[in-house]
């Protein structure tokens, strides 16, 4: 039978396929030996039954012809093991007469074996619902054989002409093969015990079984992808993915000849919606198989740039040839190695940018650059490689140089590693000096500066170290911001800046012409007073100007420095004061201008912050007790100001960097950040472990604050009503007076409604110890502290809690009227930290008050006797107090608190003495002495 | 196969537009065919007042029971199928490019396409007098305001689905799509005159650890989907034997059920294969079968070699009965392939085989079970 060409009929359901063999019609024989291929020939097995011998067959003949044959039709069941026979005999040398055609299916039968012997059938419904096993999943190795034996398919073994073709036309070898295929794994899981075991018949019995109820059971979703093939020419091909089993991927021409018909839909449909991402795939819906389709370069072009990014979007991969290089990459280069190291930032500074190509991470030779830069096509031959290009990539290569950056800007980006290009975020690298400097500002100090000389105190390390950032942001021209906790010492580290800046030539910045030059301090009213005291206490010699009030001036450097320009001093001003007068402000030639409790210029839209920006100075420092970096536009606004530019303006600000971070809570981009302002911005908690040791457990400050004109005037008129009745009295009279008098001036300094006990007063803005605590309340309640405010007087606790309530503080009162069960409630709500501010009357202050949790106590009034006063702070500084105390005492300039705190500050033993017995003592003065003591004197 | 009856639900009540071109075109065709604008408004308005009934359509035909007042009318539209032939050349045109089944399966009908198969003679869209009106009311405007309600609806149903135009002009959306099949061919002289290669060298054989883990199938109503699985393996199995042996493992239906339940003993009690023979299998195929089955005769000479051997190795005397020799409960039967099968007497007192095949009768004797 072998010597007999077979051929191979397809079916539907395929099992139901059959082999002929039959007598072909070019058989150059007379014929005597193989004109009817019968049962004798098949040999001794199988094809027992059914056929009779004289089949007929209508085969196309070589020379185009109609011819019907003799033959023998096989059911699969017996042309299998029949072929399988045949191939072992067409590979033997003693068998030289199997036809080539029946040794072509029987290599496809043994093909078939092979693959169901590794269990690739799986069960499917033909396009007229049958039930049928399938010959898949398919490696592409085994497609691979699968084409390759399809190529060698003799006409003899496809010679069954296709129905309804004139010419006559023979079917396509791979899809018949592939049909074939599917026949015999149809076949082979099956049988009558496969039937009995599966209890029905559907893909276990041979009879076909039409079964339309299983075609959603056996329906595979697909998804299809595109392989990209090239370059000469580019191609793309087709990709079918069964959801079921990602492993499976054919090519459309693989799967199109076998496909069921909602495979081939679903398939359709996809590459349907693919080409509306992508139109140049619109080609292949316009072929019969949408297999593959020839692209333009142009084409190519635009998958690179956007195609690729929209197929993706549909769900389509791309797939590139694997020989094609692409790791052809840009980035931008920021500064170059040849240039000058950028010491100070002004802001006419520039710093080149260039994108900068590599191919595997080496950068492009300008040999290189130059043939990319002349590209025509998508590809290009790089170090004898074919390398995919980007048109962008090629527009980089042709456009290297970008518009240089600021150096703020260049710097900016260098902390970042990304910058905007065309906007875009593109990553960027450093180079030569800008990457050093990046390095330098991106690494903390680690050595602390040398205390300038001429300061009158001794630094704390962490100080050193906070001086050593100032001063080198500073002479680079930087600014910065130096947020640490109150308490640390801010403003002792800014004198010491000034006095450093003043008196050292500094080694970083040789070229510049120095940093010499006064300090402008600009602060709320309240602090005028402490930053005097301060510069005066801590820099003795260094002039001090308050540029506040009537007729204020500035200082001619000339006269008003003892020895001429030598000696640089300070200017201190208020936030208001600033506001009026920033033209005449920015005349002067400022060597640092500082902002004082900067978030009051967070509002980057107020007159304040606009008027502070036309003050030019070589370099700005913005100090402030508040956590600034919780809120990014209040960071953004002092920023911008120490270092303008570094941020970008406000709009750009908030979207690149404050909605990502505060809105998306986009963790890379916090990140960036992060290290683009920590440079920038210094803030150390007085909990942080290098810190606190160094903190004493107890720091007492006097507050001086500038009475308001108000109480200035009030003061002026209680001294002299009752100097005069005191001088026209005396014995207990007098004393009486006396008291009435110290009495009524303390109330005047702490609040004008408090002396004029008036019933509904308006508190803001007349009193300057009011205004400072604000400013103290503020910063504590921003670093979530607690703090103890005492005064002497109930009346004054009253109007405190009111105004802090007015705010929107809590507050507990505490006083001698307060039932006991009632103190205890307030105590627990404010060690539970229900309530940050504590406001007591000292009277009440007595005994079983444990207040541990505050860590601020604030004296609003004196009592002059210090063992009182002590006695109360205790309250808070107490065993199981782990946290330092900051004691604040507010003293009103001028008046007679100032003087007697200077007296306790001067000489405390003698004030100890003296002041034993609290006010009684100051009774005793004369009245030319309680005149001096009691005497307002101008606070400059 | 294929359904060619398919039913649509009743519009509810409510104003709607045809948008596609399609449904325009047989919108045109209608009011083209009618003589009279008056039927035609008042189908619409029927029609948008949801006063047409589930339409059926049906190769050649649309029908919908419409109601007008207290009547109910039976109401059809006609429309002349295509030919075979007419569908052979609209397949033709179909497949030419893969863009129109996708765009026909995303509900989009191609201008192309109905251009094409118009040029070649197949009319897809009704043009004048092809929509046929037909009611059982007694009004004599063709057509009535019943089938021009009916004709309306009929076009919001193409604008949502082109399909139901095929299944009017005579297939159902899954014939078409299989009717769509490109089959390629090549002239047969050419196929003749084209030089072969030879075929390619043959791959071995894998190896029995070569096949997969088998395939998880969802189940579903109607099929044991744990038997198809292992109706993978044994699929395997048995194409291991065919490329071994160049034969199917076993020859009859009785044989392929005991080699299934030797192979895979979950299935033994579904196959009601003899356990005796199940135990046959697994000794030796279907020669131990045959052993097991049927006695027989051996040849003198085989004979009279056992006789020899088995004096010569001294084992206990037998009692020998045609190819059965027997010593107490143990039995070995000469097997045509002039090999021992074991056996041993079990309670039942029944012999089952045990053990394997020797050509040496004491190794087989002795071989434990």
């Amino acid at each position: 039978m072998e010597r007999y060409p077979a051929v191979f009929e397809p079916a539907d359901p395929p099992r139901t396929s059959t082999i002929a063999f039959y007598a072909p019609p070019d058989h150059e024989d007379d014929g005597s030996h193989a004109a009817s291929p019968d049962h004798e020939d098949v040999g001794d097995r199988g094809a027992r039954s059914g056929h009779p011998g004289a089949d007929r067959l209508t085969v196309a003949a070589p020379d185009g012809g109609r011819r019907t044959v003799p033959a023998l039709r096989l059911p699969l069941t017996e042309a299998i093991p029949l072929l399988t026979r045949a191939r072992r005999a067409a590979g033997d040398p003693a068998r030289p007469d199997v036809h080539p055609a029946t040794a072509f299916w029987g290599a496809a039968v043994v093909l078939a074996l092979q693959l169901v012997a590794r269990g690739r059938v799986r069960p499917a419904l033909t396009d007229t619902d049958f039930d049928a096993w399938r010959l898949t999943p398919l490696d592409p190795a085994d497609h691979a054989r699968v084409r390759d034996l399809a190529a060698a398919m003799p006409p003899h073994a496809r010679a069954v002409p296709l129905a309804g073709r004139d010419p006559l036309e023979l079917p396509d070898a791979e899809p018949l093969l592939r049909a074939f295929l599917d026949a015999v794994a149809d076949t082979m899981p099956r049988g009558a015990a496969a039937a009995t075991a599966a209890g029905a018949p559907a893909f276990a019995a041979t009879a076909p079984q039409h079964v339309p109820h299983l075609r959603e059971w056996a329906h595979q979703g697909v998804r299809v992808s595109v392989r990209i093939e090239g370059p000469d020419p580019f191609q793309a091909v087709l990709q079918v993915h069964h959801l079921a089993d990602p492993t499976l991927v054919l090519d459309a021409a693989e799967l199109w000849p076998g496909a069921g018909r909602a495979t081939r839909a679903d398939a359709t449909v996809a590459l349907r919606r693919a080409a509306r991402a992508w139109s140049p795939l619109e080609r292949l819906l316009d072929q019969p198989v949408p297999d593959r389709a020839t692209l333009a370069d142009t084409d190519v072009e635009q998958l690179l740039t956007t195609g690729a990014v929209r197929l993706a979007s549909a769900g389509v991969d791309v797939h590139w040839p694997t020989d094609l290089v692409r790791d052809l990459t840009a980035k931008v280069v920021l500064g170059d190695d040849t240039g000058d190291r950028p010491t100070f930032f002004g802001p006419d500074q520039l710093t080149a940018v260039n994108w900068q190509l590599a191919l595997g991470g080496d950068p492009l030779t300008p040999d290189e650059l130059d043939r990319l830069a002349e590209a025509t096509r998508p590809v290009v031959r790089l170090r004898d490689r074919w390398t995919l290009v980007d048109p962008e990539l090629a527009r980089r290569a042709r456009e290297r140089a970008l518009k240089p950056l600021t150096a703020v800007q260049a710097l900016g980006a260098a902390l970042t590693g990304t910058a905007e290009i065309d906007g875009a975020e593109v990553e960027v690298t450093a180079t030569g000096p800008l990457d050093r400097l990046r390095q330098r500002l991106a690494r903390p100090d680690a050595e602390p500066a040398d205390p300038p000389p001429g300061l009158r105190a001794d630094l704390r390390d962490y100080q050193l170290r906070g001086l050593r950032w100032l001063d080198r942001m500073t002479s680079l021209g930087l600014g910065a911001c130096l947020a640490d906790d109150m308490g640390l010492g801010k403003t002792i580290t800014l004198i010491a800046l000034h006095l450093h800046r003043n008196t050292t030539r500094n080694p970083e910045t040789p070229d510049t012409d120095g940093t010499a030059g006064p300090t402008l301090v600009v602060c709320p009213a309240s602090l005028l007073g402490n930053w005097q005291r301060e510069i005066e206490r801590f820099a003795p010699g260094t002039p001090v100007h308050r540029y506040h009030g009537a007729g204020r001036t500035l200082p001619n450097r000339d006269t008003d420095t003892p020895g001429g320009s030598t000696t640089a001093g300070f200017v201190l001003t208020t936030y208001g004061t600033m506001r009026l007068d920033a033209d005449r402000l920015a005349e002067a030639h400022w060597g640092l201008v500082v902002a004082d409790e900067a978030q009051h210029v967070k509002n980057p839209a107020s007159d304040t912050a606009k008027a502070l920006r036309r003050i030019p100075a070589r370099a700005r420092v913005a100090l402030t007790g508040t956590p600034v970096e919780n809120s990014l536009t209040e960071l953004w606004a002092i920023l911008d100001w120490t270092t303008s530019g570094l941020l970008g303006d406000l709009p750009r600000f908030k979207a690149r960097w404050a909605r990502p971070v505060e809105v998306d809570h986009d963790h890379a981009t916090a990140e960036r950040f992060a290290r683009l302002v920590r440079p920038f911005l210094l803030r150390r908690r007085k909990t942080d472990p290098g810190i606190a040791p160094e903190l004493p457990a107890k720091t007492e400050t006097d507050r001086p604050v500038a009475l308001t004109r108000e109480q200035a005037a009030l003061y002026e008129a209680v001294v002299r009503e009752l100097m005069e009745e005191i001088r026209n009295a005396d014995g207990i009279t007098r004393r009486g007076r006396v008291v009435k008098l110290l009495t009524a001036l303390k109330q005047v300094c702490n609040h004008p409604a408090q002396y004029l006990k008036e019933p509904r007063p308006e508190l803001a803005g007349r009193s300057g110890k009011l205004e400072l605590l604000d400013e103290l309340l503020d910063t504590i309640l921003a670093e979530d502290g607690a703090v103890l405010v005492f005064t002497q007087y109930v009346a004054m606790a009253r109007l405190l809690r009111r105004h802090l309530t007015d705010r929107g503080v809590t507050t507990a009162l505490l006083h001698g009227g307060t039932p006991v069960p009632e103190r205890e409630t307030l105590v627990h709500r404010f060690q539970d930290g229900q309530v940050p501010v504590f406001l007591l009357s000292l009277k009440a202050a007595g005994t079983g008050l444990n207040l541990t949790r505050a860590d601020h106590v604030v004296h609003y009034d004196r009592w002059w006797n210090p063992a009182v006063e002590d006695q109360a702070t205790d309250r808070a500084h107490r065993i199981g107090q782990t946290r330092p105390v900051q004691v604040h005492r507010l003293i009103a300039e001028g008046t007679v608190e100032d003087r007697i705190a200077a007296m306790l500050r001067a000489k405390r033993d003698l004030a100890d003495s003296v002041l034993a017995r609290g006010d009684a003592a100051l009774t005793e003065l004369t009245d030319d002495e309680l005149a001096g003591l009691v005497e307002l004197r101008s606070g400059t | 196969m294929t359904d060619r009856v398919k039913g649509f639900p009743a519009f509810p009540k409510g104003a709607r537009r045809t948008l596609t071109w399609w449904g325009r075109a047989w919108l045109q065709a209608l009011e083209d065919t009618s003589l009279d604008n008056g039927p035609l408004r008042q189908g619409r308005k029927y029609a948008q007042a949801g006063l047409v009934g589930t339409i059926t359509a049906s190769p050649g035909r649309l029908h919908a029971a419409v109601h007008d007042g207290d009547e109910v009318h039976h109401t059809g539209v006609l429309l002349t199928p295509l030919t075979d032939a007419e569908w052979d050349r609209f397949l033709a045109h179909l497949s030419r490019k893969a863009g129109h089944l996708a765009a026909l399966l995303d509900h989009e009908m191609p201008r192309e396409l109905v251009d094409a198969a118009a040029d070649a003679g197949v009319p897809l869209l009704p043009g004048i007098g092809d929509l046929d009106p037909e009611c059982t009311c007694d009004a004599w405007e063709l057509p009535c305001r019943h089938a021009a309600a009916l004709c309306h609806q009929a076009a919001w149903l193409l604008d949502a689905d082109p399909w139901v135009l095929l299944l009017l002009r005579g297939r159902a959306q899954d014939e078409v799509v299989t009717g769509a099949r490109p089959t390629a061919g090549v002239p047969a002289t050419t196929a003749y005159a084209r030089p072969v290669p030879d075929l390619p060298p043959a791959c071995p054989n894998p190896s029995p650890d070569a096949l997969d883990p088998l395939p998880e199938f969802d189940p579903v109503a109607g099929l044991d989907v744990a038997v198809l699985r292992l109706l993978v393996a044994d699929a395997a199995a048995k194409a291991r034997a065919l490329l071994a042996t160049g034969d199917w493992p076993a020859d009859d239906d009785r044989q392929d059920h005991v080699r299934l339940a030797a192979a895979h003993p979950e299935l033994r009690d579904r196959l009601h294969a003899d356990p005796r023979a199940v135990h046959a299998w697994r000794q030796g195929g279907r020669t131990a079968l045959r052993v097991l089955d049927q006695p027989w005769t051996p040849p003198e000479a085989d004979t009279n070699r056992a006789r020899a051997t088995w004096r010569g190795r001294e084992l206990p005397e037998p009692v020998v009965r045609r190819n059965r020799w027997t010593v107490r409960d143990r039995q070995l039967r000469y097997g045509p392939d002039g090999r021992w099968y074991p056996y041993r007497r079990r309670p039942d007192g029944r012999w089952w085989p045990t053990g394997a095949p020797h050509h040496d009768p004491a190794t087989a004797l002795t071989d434990p079970d």
